[in-house]
């Protein structure tokens, strides 16, 4: 009984992630069988009333938690809504749309950003105002509010020197690897494991 | 849009600043064209981009442009278009979190309102027309934050205080101060009725779109920021209305001095109440000056034209002290920070090139300023971007523009220039306009770019500008340049009860001091000689300050363009516009922009800017900077022609560096979406983990639950569960809780403990971090007092040495004193020598003194003596002229005679020709005569014969008596015979009278004659006395004269020969006539008594 007992805890636990045995073979990338195993996957998380539908509102959520990284605009483009409640996707009208998203390579990769960050450093010592980082998420481009960029300093920035400087260097590499393709991927092989 | 553009036209100064180079931002162009406003454009732009750090804010934030290269300049039309060749695109990173401005940027932006208030004024093409030029320097410091600025301001066109043409308004603040002021104030500052002040020439002349109520608010308000307090308001306040008062004196001429009086002083009264004096003391200042003679003051009169004058000159000379005085308050507010400014940003806001029909010596001074700053332009645009290409080794093929102004500049400023002759025409006291603009002609007369008027125009000279011709009239502008003051009054104001009124009037001290040794003019007021600079001097030296500034910054020109003439927007007159960049050298600008290569950026820079848009080219590690930027030049595969690379730089075509910012900027934007989509992902991720997590745990809650409902029914668990409490298992179970219970309160001491054990341990650490600290500031003292100690210990040395010192300069002093007791006796020595010496100097002085008196009487004397002279001259030359009429007069009078003199010598030949006939006529009488006598004897014989016959006859007679009576008959036949004799009688006497109407016609000739002659004698001697009376004068006219007298003496003799010729001739005629007459009477005697005889014959 006792051995029920504990059954009923841990072993159950470990065994949660069934439900994501359709993550388990994305391991292996590339084949488009494990690709929409993974997006339907990912879809049903988003899909919040279980009819197979989603949000086009959520549809750039669903992209990003399939590991790409599309702009705004590009979102609006395949389809993507700026407000709740307008538009619902199934996963057969999902599916195109993401394999779409993953053809787009145009997304630029950490070196590129770098780059960028360089043009603000002005000692060229690697460091930059933490200040101007900020600035430039709020300000520039597709803005983020000020909710996101707080969650994304707090996470990947170092704290800033006396002198408002941060290495944006380390910033870049916790933002592009963070909860990006491979450690989620490893979180779910451990998980499997 | 148009800030925009501006705003990145003007990044560019604001970035080369970083360079630590100093820049320069000048806007010029027409009357109207919108140079105050850009100026005020360009202040709020950099206010708002580099303003200070906000106060109390810890984040510590700055606003900084990344700014590209951009072309050279751009030309800004006033209606907010940018000229398409000025094209540039900027990358501007401005950051707009500004947490509003800080105070000094607050004050720098409300300078301007107050500037413009008591500096701009409405004129006929401009409504807000600035009248003075300034510059305005902002000051940034090491970290490129504003650090302070500084106002300049040049040529305050004072004059419009006082007068005003039509149209125009006087400076704003006195309409706004009239409308805005509110009842109380109104009293206190003693302000009337507009239209009663004379120096409102148009009286309230509204302007469409001014409240002039709202705008003193807002002056006001302005005035506040800045850091003025009532008091400043009362005093600035004060001043204005003093300065309108003013005008409202009206003085009067007394009828028999050159006194002028001020009847009705209530005016006085007010004015002197406003500015702290004495009433009296201020018209007596006016009106009767103390003029200094030597040492003594001489009070003198002045005329109704003088006092007016000289008040005139005050009201000008205050309003101008007020708005000099605001300046510096302004200024002062700006600079409060003593912050040294690493490097500084200069913006010149200055008058724009006029032509008026007349010009004055403002004028000349403006376009003289515009002529500098045309030819630093053309400088820098032409002569300095050529030598730069070749500099850089381009091939180049150097073109010459033609616009070298610099002659006409050398015309104003050189030594024995316009400006220089005006200086020295102020020295001389008896200069006029009239004799500097001879000096001017004579001296300038064959430059190229001076040119004299004709004599028609009221125009006294002109000068060739660049932007065309001018006209100037010379009238007044010694009386400009040497802007004389009332010494008198300014002392008074010196001395003022009103501390401001003091202290705007305190530097004319310096000038007041100077003129104290100065005699005075004719004017009463001063002369400015000596230590003194005139006008011309003054802002000549400002003007050549100020290019030295601008010649040691970049400068960066903002070409305004005025559109249209009727203050209308969006309307462009092609031509106008044509005109005004054909001027001001834009046109010239942009060819050799489209020819040259305006753009250049270091190699280090383009590499650094410009490697985001070729990726992955140039390889990691060191690269020379010239083959990164010819590696990246080949990848962006540019056209050949577009950029040509120099020694250190890269130099583009227009429009090329634009089109490369334009592309990274397109680049700079898309990574930095992507890098934003990329957070956007990361935090969508982790949102998606935390989904994950959420849904895991609900599935193993689900999976109990199912695992619940299916063992619920089951017969054995139910069984297992009642069963279960009544085991003694149960009580195991108890035990078990029971334990469980103590296990958890002991976890729970545990977790306090551990808590506690925590906070311990932080506790230490923080305490061993506070040790460190203390053992690190232990360490520090120590090393202090290890100084400290050494520093003693130097000191101890020191003071040793310093107590050696000591030592010998005791003795030293002890010398010293010595030597200072010789001196001393020496020094009194001295005195005494001083004392005689000032005995003499004050003996000297007083001869001085006597030779000054002397000397101004001499003046005086020598100016009534040049009067004389000056008159002298005048009759002179007026004797002179008579002179010359008379000379004529007389050389006609000659010409006269002489023709007379032909005309007589005609008649004299027509005379003799008279004569020779009458002579002619008289032989022929002669011969007559002769003829007669001969007859006449012939006769007498005859009648000898004849009587003999008579006498026989007699006989006969009586014998023929009586023969007789019997043929008396016959003898009645006869009487008929008789008759007929008669007729032929008649006839002989016919023909005697014939002869006498013969000479009566000679003897009318002779009247006519002597009529004639009469009339000649008195001709001449009127002429005579003529002559007798120019004789003196006419030395050399008098030869001809008593030769023609002599002449005339001749001939009047010759006349008076003719004269008694024909007398005689006329007598002999008359004689002979008389003789024939007789003759002929005997003749017929004879003749009827041989007829009688006959008869008696015949009866005989």
């Amino acid at each position: 009984m006792g051995g029920g007992h504990r059954w009923f805890g841990a072993p159950v636990a470990c065994r949660i992630p069934c439900g994501n045995q359709s993550g388990k073979p994305t391991s292996s990338s590339g084949r488009p069988q494990t690709e929409i195993i993974r997006a339907s996957f990912a879809f049903s998380i988003y899909d919040f009333e279980g009819k197979g539908k989603i949000d086009a509102y959520n549809l750039g959520d669903v992209l990003r938690a399939l590991n790409s990284n599309p702009t705004l605009a590009t979102i609006e483009k395949l389809g993507g809504t700026k407000k709740k409640g307008e538009k619902q996707l199934t996963v057969e009208e999902f599916l195109p749309i993401y394999s779409q998203a993953k053809k787009d390579k145009d997304q630029g990769c950490y070196e590129d950003f770098l780059e960028c960050l360089k043009l603000y450093d002005k000692n060229e010592n690697g460091l930059m105002l933490g200040a101007e980082l900020t600035h430039t998420l709020l300000a520039l481009g597709e803005k983020l509010d000020d909710e996101q960029v707080n969650e994304v300093v707090k996470d990947c920035m170092d704290p800033e020197d006396d002198d408002g400087m941060i290495p944006y260097a380390s910033f870049l590499r916790k933002m592009c690897d963070g909860y990006g393709a491979k450690p989620a991927e490893e979180t779910e092989a451990s998980a499997e494991g | 849009m148009f800030f925009a553009d501006f705003a990145k036209n003007l990044s560019e100064p604001l970035s080369r600043l970083s360079d630590r180079e100093d820049q320069s931002i000048l806007c010029t162009g027409e009357s109207g064209a919108g140079k105050t406003e850009n100026t005020k454009k360009v202040i709020q732009y950099l206010a708002y981009v580099a303003a200070s750090k906000p106060k109390g804010s810890g984040a510590k934030q700055k606003y900084e442009v990344a700014a590209a290269r951009s072309p050279r300049f751009g030309g800004i039309l006033s209606s907010g278009l940018i000229s398409s060749f000025g094209r540039q695109i900027e990358f501007l990173v401005a950051f707009h979190a500004l947490h509003g401005h800080g105070e000094l940027e607050q004050q720098l932006l409300q300078a301007n309102p107050i500037l413009e208030a008591f500096g701009n004024a409405k004129t006929v093409k401009n409504d807000n027309s600035s009248r003075f030029g300034k510059f305005i320097r902002i000051n940034f410091d090491a970290s490129g934050f504003i650090a302070g600025a500084n106002i300049e301001t040049y040529l305050l066109e004072k004059s419009r205080a006082i007068r005003q043409a039509k149209d125009e308004r006087t400076f704003h603040i006195f309409y706004q101060l009239l409308a805005g002021a509110t009842p109380q104030q109104k009293a206190e500052y003693i302000l009337e009725d507009p239209k009663s002040y004379p120096f409102l020439s148009n009286a309230l002349l509204p302007v469409p779109g001014i409240d002039d109520t709202a705008e003193f608010q807002a002056t006001i308000k302005s005035m506040n920021i800045m850091g003025m307090n009532q008091e400043d308001f009362n005093s600035i306040f004060r001043i204005v209305s003093a300065v309108l008062l003013f005008g409202s004196m009206q003085f009067k001429q007394e009828r028999n001095s050159d006194q002028a009086t001020l009847p009705d002083n209530t005016v006085a009264q007010k004015i002197a109440h406003l500015l702290g004096l004495s009433v009296t003391e201020m018209t007596k200042a006016f009106l009767k000056p103390r003029i200094k003679v030597g040492r003594d003051f001489v009070t003198k009169a002045q005329t109704k034209e003088q006092v007016e004058f000289s008040v005139e000159a005050i009201g000008k000379a205050c309003y101008e002290r007020l708005f000099r005085w605001l300046v510096n308050r302004i200024n002062r507010s700006l600079d409060r920070t003593k912050r040294q400014g690493a490097s500084f940003i200069g913006i010149l806001d200055m008058a724009g090139f006029e032509i008026f029909e007349l010009n004055s010596f403002e004028q000349l001074c403006i376009n003289y300023t515009n002529e500098k700053l045309q030819q630093l332009f053309n400088h820098t645009m032409f002569i300095l971007e050529q030598e730069e290409y070749q500099r850089e080794g381009i091939e180049w093929k150097f073109i010459d523009f033609g616009l070298d102004l610099q002659p006409t500049i050398d015309l104003i400023d050189k030594p024995m220039g316009i400006m220089a002759l005006l200086d020295e025409e102020c020295w001389f006291p008896k200069a006029t306009d009239k004799t500097f603009v001879e000096k001017l002609v004579s001296a300038h007369s064959v430059h190229p770019k001076f040119m004299k008027t004709d004599f028609r125009g009221v125009a006294d000279f002109a000068i060739i500008h660049y932007a065309g011709k001018v006209d100037y009239s010379a009238s007044q502008w010694l009386m400009k340049n040497m802007d004389p003051l009332n010494e008198n009054v300014v002392s008074l104001l010196q001395s003022s009860q009103d501390p401001f009124v003091c202290h705007i009037w305190k530097d004319a001290e310096i000038v007041g001091m100077a003129q104290q040794a100065m005699t005075d003019t004719q004017f009463g007021a001063r002369t400015r000689k000596g230590m003194f600079r005139t006008v011309s001097q003054l802002y000549k030296e400002q003007l050549t300050k100020l290019m030295a500034t601008l010649r040691n910054t970049n400068p960066n020109f903002v070409r305004c363009i005025i559109p249209n003439h009727e203050k209308k927007a969006g309307k462009i007159e092609a031509p106008l516009v044509l005109d005004q960049l054909r001027c001001n050298g834009v046109l010239e600008g942009i060819r050799i922009c489209r020819q040259g290569f305006p753009n250049r950026i270091p190699f280090q820079e383009f590499r650094q800017r410009y490697e985001l848009l070729t990726p992955n080219i140039i390889p990691k590690g060191f690269m020379d900077g010239k083959k990164a930027c010819e590696q990246m030049i080949d990848a962006l595969e540019l056209d050949q022609n577009l950029y040509r690379i120099g020694q250190s730089k890269i130099f583009f075509r227009a429009g090329v560096l634009a089109h490369l910012e334009e592309e990274r900027d397109y680049k700079i934007t898309d990574l930095i979406v992507n890098f934003q989509a990329f957070c956007r992902g990361y935090l969508a991720r982790r949102n998606y983990q935390k989904r994950l997590q959420q849904l895991n745990a609900i599935r193993i809650i689900q999976r109990n639950c199912a695992a619940y409902l299916k063992l619920r029914n089951w017969q054995w668990w139910r069984l297992y569960i009642k069963v279960k409490p009544l085991l003694e298992v149960t009580k195991q179970e108890e035990k078990l809780t029971q334990k469980e219970d103590e296990l958890r309160m002991i976890r729970e001491k545990l977790d306090s403990q551990l808590k506690r054990c925590q906070e311990f341990e932080q506790k230490f650490q923080q305490v061993s971090a506070e040790k460190t600290q203390l053992a690190e500031q232990l360490q520090a003292e120590l090393e202090l007092c290890a100084e400290a100690e050494e520093s003693r210990a130097r000191a101890a040395a020191r003071k040793q040495e310093l107590e050696e010192l000591l030592h010998d300069l005791e003795g030293r002093i002890e010398e010293e004193e010595e030597r200072n007791n010789t001196l001393q006796q020496e020094k009194k020595r001295l005195q005494l020598n001083i004392q005689d010496l000032e005995e003499q100097l004050e003996e000297e002085e007083g001869a001085r003194q006597k030779l000054q008196l002397e000397r101004v009487q001499c003046d005086a004397k020598l100016k009534k003596l040049e009067e004389d002279l000056a008159l002298n001259e005048d009759t002179n030359q007026k004797l002179f002229k008579e002179k010359e009429g008379k000379a004529n007069d007389l050389s006609q009078a000659l010409a006269e005679e002489e023709e007379k003199a032909k005309h007589l010598s005609k008649l004299k030949a027509k005379q003799e020709s008279a004569i020779a006939e009458l002579e002619e006529k008289l032989l022929k009488d002669h011969q007559l005569r002769q003829e007669a006598d001969r007859a006449r004897r012939k006769l007498e014989t005859e009648l000898q014969d004849v009587k003999e016959q008579l006498a026989e006859r007699k006989a006969q007679v009586e014998e023929l008596q009586i023969v007789l009576t019997k043929r008396e008959e016959e003898l009645a036949a006869a009487m008929a015979r008789v008759d007929e004799e008669g007729a032929l009688r008649a006839a002989a006497q016919k023909a005697a009278r014939e002869a006498e109407s013969a000479l009566a016609d000679a003897h009318e000739d002779l009247e006519a004659e002597r009529a004639a002659r009469t009339k000649a004698e008195k001709l001449r001697r009127d002429l005579n006395e003529e002559l007798e009376a120019l004789k003196s004068e006419l030395l050399d006219s008098l030869d001809t004269t008593a030769a023609q007298q002599e002449l005339r003496s001749k001939r009047e003799q010759e006349v008076a020969v003719l004269k008694r010729n024909l007398e005689e001739e006329t007598a002999s005629h008359e004689s002979a006539l008389a003789e024939q007459r007789h003759k002929h009477s005997q003749e017929l005697q004879a003749l009827n008594e041989q007829h009688e005889q006959i008869k008696k014959a015949k009866a005989g």
